[in-house]
């Protein structure tokens, strides 16, 4: 097994906001989900892994390497889908890449070629006329035309339709089905994940709430459902971790889904928790109800 | 590095920066050495100056609107590279304007049938000014732009051209002849020295600041 990327114990303090204790590690071959709701610290994150931002503390290991020792060359084998534009989008998209190739020792023009082609991209067109998609994409090739083994994706799926958003998922399916390639892919959008993702990592309120398979995590969570005369009852368990009320009763999030099969209560129901109930259960319901896990 | 000041290159080459600069050296310096058009000096100082603060500044712009100050550290370049990079631009456009100068004022000799001698081309107070007013600007405004950034910068830069435009140029016309090569050398030696302490306080800065 080997770490392309070791976060232990990040620390940030920035724009009255502080990231603590992160930790995390990326496995050769495989999507880490990194989700989280907005401003949570996933963008702060993926950009202290960058060099982007300097950390106030902990350590980033980048393929078995601590990044102060030679960043320059780590961010060799990295690629990166950031930020709200494309590069410098006054230029064509051969242009930008003529200056991204200057940056890379490894940057290969004919794979440059065959992913602008492949993603039906016209590298003499300026970037500023492409559309959203078409910038995320553009990014995504030329993170790749330099043979990076870890891509660093910060929300690419923001604002994009489904229908793209799904063909960007087969895209990042594709990347890593070489077993070398790695991807962290940040997003609020869960969905993305449901598919692709084998592992998350959930953030909130800069700190990691979990960082486990996907399958364990799904196989943990619950969410419980029932009447309102039903809720003190599942509170008194102590094993509900997010709770959110309706008019006739509530949904609740627990991280024990074993217990609450050992011990059934009437009127109470057991259902699969997804990422984005977890998510929304573990922010709201933890709001509403004050809880702590 | 080469590959940051390629990207300045690709930059400046797609802005109007660089057609102020041909508009300048093409049609305004000959203009003023005909003694047609504007008064030589002062002038001569702030149109060229002006023209290395345009390059920069469409630089810092251009930056600033496409996040070029986030993505480029993402880059495999270090923060430390990146500043050095923009102090090597600003004295490549410095100097490439320099030569443009002399080649213009020589062609102006050849054209009038007159001598070209060394000290007919250069002049070494002119020069040593121009030196003078570069390094005390960017010396001073590029630990700024890095502490603050762009938008609270721009106006500032304005004004310090201006400023380090007329201080160089009052103390030398306050003062005897400077018209040798002596005072041009330690020109030179003290931009060097400027720009060795200005890079380091930027460095700083860049490292420490938020972008």
């Amino acid at each position: 097994m080997y770490n392309v990327l070791e976060v232990t114990g990040l620390v940030k303090n920035y724009n009255n906001f502080r990231l603590e204790g992160i930790t995390f590690n990326i496995q050769r071959g495989y999507i880490m989900g990194y989700i989280g709701p907005n401003g949570a610290g996933k963008t702060t994150t993926i950009n202290l892994i960058l060099g982007i931002l300097n950390p106030d503390g902990g350590q980033i290991r980048l393929f078995g390497e601590d990044v102060e020792t030679s960043p320059a060359s780590l961010k060799e084998r990295v690629g990166f889908v950031i930020g709200e534009t494309a590069f410098y989008e006054f230029l064509s998209a051969k242009e930008m890449a003529g200056i991204i190739a200057r940056f890379y020792k490894r940057w290969d023009w004919k794979a440059f070629d065959r992913y602008m082609k492949i993603f039906e991209l016209d590298k003499n067109q300026k970037i500023e006329s492409y559309s959203k998609g078409m910038k995320i994409k553009y990014m995504l090739a030329c993170a790749l035309s330099h043979n990076a083994e870890l891509l660093l994706l910060d929300e690419p799926t923001s604002g994009l339709d489904p229908v793209f958003r799904s063909e960007l998922m087969d895209i990042f399916q594709e990347i890593i089905s070489d077993g070398e390639k790695s991807i962290l892919f940040s997003t609020h959008i869960t969905s993305d994940l449901d598919n692709i993702a084998d592992y998350v990592t959930f953030i909130n309120n800069g700190s990691i709430v979990f960082s486990d398979d996907k399958d364990s995590v799904l196989s943990r969570f619950s969410i419980v459902k029932g009447g309102r005369d039903q809720r003190e009852n599942v509170m008194r368990t102590d094993k509900i971790v997010g709770i959110l009320n309706s008019e006739v009763g509530f949904s609740a999030l627990t991280n024990d889904r074993e217990w609450f099969l050992r011990n059934p209560e009437k009127g109470v129901v057991l259902e699969k928790a997804s990422l984005e109930d977890i998510m929304v259960h573990y922010v709201r319901g933890n709001k509403n109800a004050g809880l702590a896990v | 590095m080469l590959a940051l000041l390629y990207k300045d290159w690709s930059i400046i080459k797609k802005t109007r920066a660089l057609y102020f600069s041909l508009f300048y050296f093409f049609i305004i310096i000959p203009a003023m050495q005909n003694g047609s058009f504007l008064p030589r000096n002062y002038s001569t100082d702030f149109f060229f100056i002006f023209v290395v603060y345009l390059l920069f500044s469409y630089l810092a712009a251009y930056d600033y609107k496409y996040n070029g100050h986030v993505f480029i550290p993402a880059f495999p370049v270090t923060k430390k590279k990146i500043v050095e990079a923009r102090y090597i631009f600003a004295s490549i456009t410095f100097l490439s304007c320099l030569v443009i100068l002399q080649i213009i004022k020589a062609a102006i000799l050849l054209i009038g049938k007159q001598q070209l001698t060394l000290h007919g081309m250069i002049n070494y107070e002119q020069t040593g000014v121009l030196f003078l007013i570069f390094g005390l600007f960017f010396g001073v405004i590029l630990p700024v732009y890095y502490k603050l950034g762009y938008q609270k910068t721009r106006w500032f830069m304005f004004i310090a051209m201006i400023i380090a435009i007329v201080i160089p140029s009052i103390i030398t016309s306050a003062g005897s002849s400077l018209d040798s090569p002596i005072f041009l050398l330690l020109s030179v030696l003290a931009v060097l020295l400027f720009f060795s302490v200005s890079i380091k306080i930027s460095v700083k800065f860049v490292n420490s600041v938020n972008m």
